[in-house]
């Protein structure tokens, strides 16, 4: 029985918009039935204000080895035993997830654009789904990256758009449980 | 006396008007990840707020809270301010 080959892995912070299809065609094997991808994009509004754009920053060689330990463990708990002549039923197993494409932006990133993609293909559709929603989690909790929403709303003193910094409320290094 | 490179992102970058400081500690004993953020709040008391909520990378490496006192900084080492965090 074949061992499933060791998963391509590639992470990314991009400055340039992402091209999302870009990050698919590089999951794309002979091994996989499935390919998912998750696209999370900049909403125009927050608790009722409108959101012009949203500014990025990052802690880049950090950001970078995070993303990578993410996809690698991510990787590592969808990996299949290499078995598909069994015939699954649970949209699991074979050779299990056998590529990873993390991208992030930085920068300034306007309504609609893409901020962040990942993408996952496997042998089968579950494994697929379930790696990139657990890579995005992962990415949430850990990743050095900060979000600013600027807001179409203008400071009186200073005569400049409001920004809020985000806090996504669930990162396992800051003792909260949101 | 150590010397060590401070990186500052997101609020703690804007409100130091920095994103980077060094610090000169103490060697002897060494210095901790704790008597950095002691040193920092007392080059820039306008973090006050923002430290309570942040943590440290040293190295590239998460320091949780409760081990700042015996995570031990050296020179040379980087130390960047987390505050939380906010990718995706």
């Amino acid at each position: 029985m074949p061992s499933p080959p060791p998963p391509r892995i590639r992470v990314r912070i991009l400055t340039e918009p992402i091209d999302e299809r870009e990050s698919i065609e590089f999951v794309r094997s002979p091994l996989a039935g499935a390919i998912s991808t998750f696209i999370g994009t900049a909403r125009n509004t927050y608790h009722g204000v409108d959101v012009l754009e949203l500014a990025y920053e990052c802690y880049e060689p950090m950001a970078l080895e995070v993303l990578d330990a993410v996809a690698r463990e991510t990787c590592a708990r969808y990996a299949g035993d290499g078995d598909e002549r069994r015939v699954t039923v649970d949209g699991r197993g074979g050779m299990g997830v056998v590529a990873m494409d993390i991208a992030h932006r930085v920068g300034t990133v306007g309504v609609t654009e893409t901020s962040v993609v990942v993408s996952c293909a496997a042998s089968h559709r579950k494994d697929a789904c379930d790696a990139v929603a657990e890579a995005m989690e992962l990415l949430k909790a850990r990743a050095p990256i900060w979000k600013k929403e600027i807001l179409d709303v203008v400071d009186e003193t200073s005569g400049t758009r409001v920004g809020v910094w985000k806090a996504n409320g669930l990162g396992e290094h800051f003792g909260r449980d949101g | 006396m150590p010397l060590l490179n401070v990186l500052l992102f997101a609020r703690a970058r804007e409100l130091a008007e920095a994103s980077s400081t060094t610090l000169t500690l103490p060697d002897d004993p060494p210095a901790s990840v704790a008597d950095a953020r002691a040193e920092l709040l007392t080059r820039f008391p306008q973090l006050s707020g923002v430290l309570q909520t942040s943590i440290f990378a040293l190295n590239k490496t998460y320091v949780k809270r409760d081990d700042e006192r015996v995570a031990i900084v050296r020179a040379g080492d980087e130390l960047a301010v987390v505050p939380p965090i906010s990718g995706g």
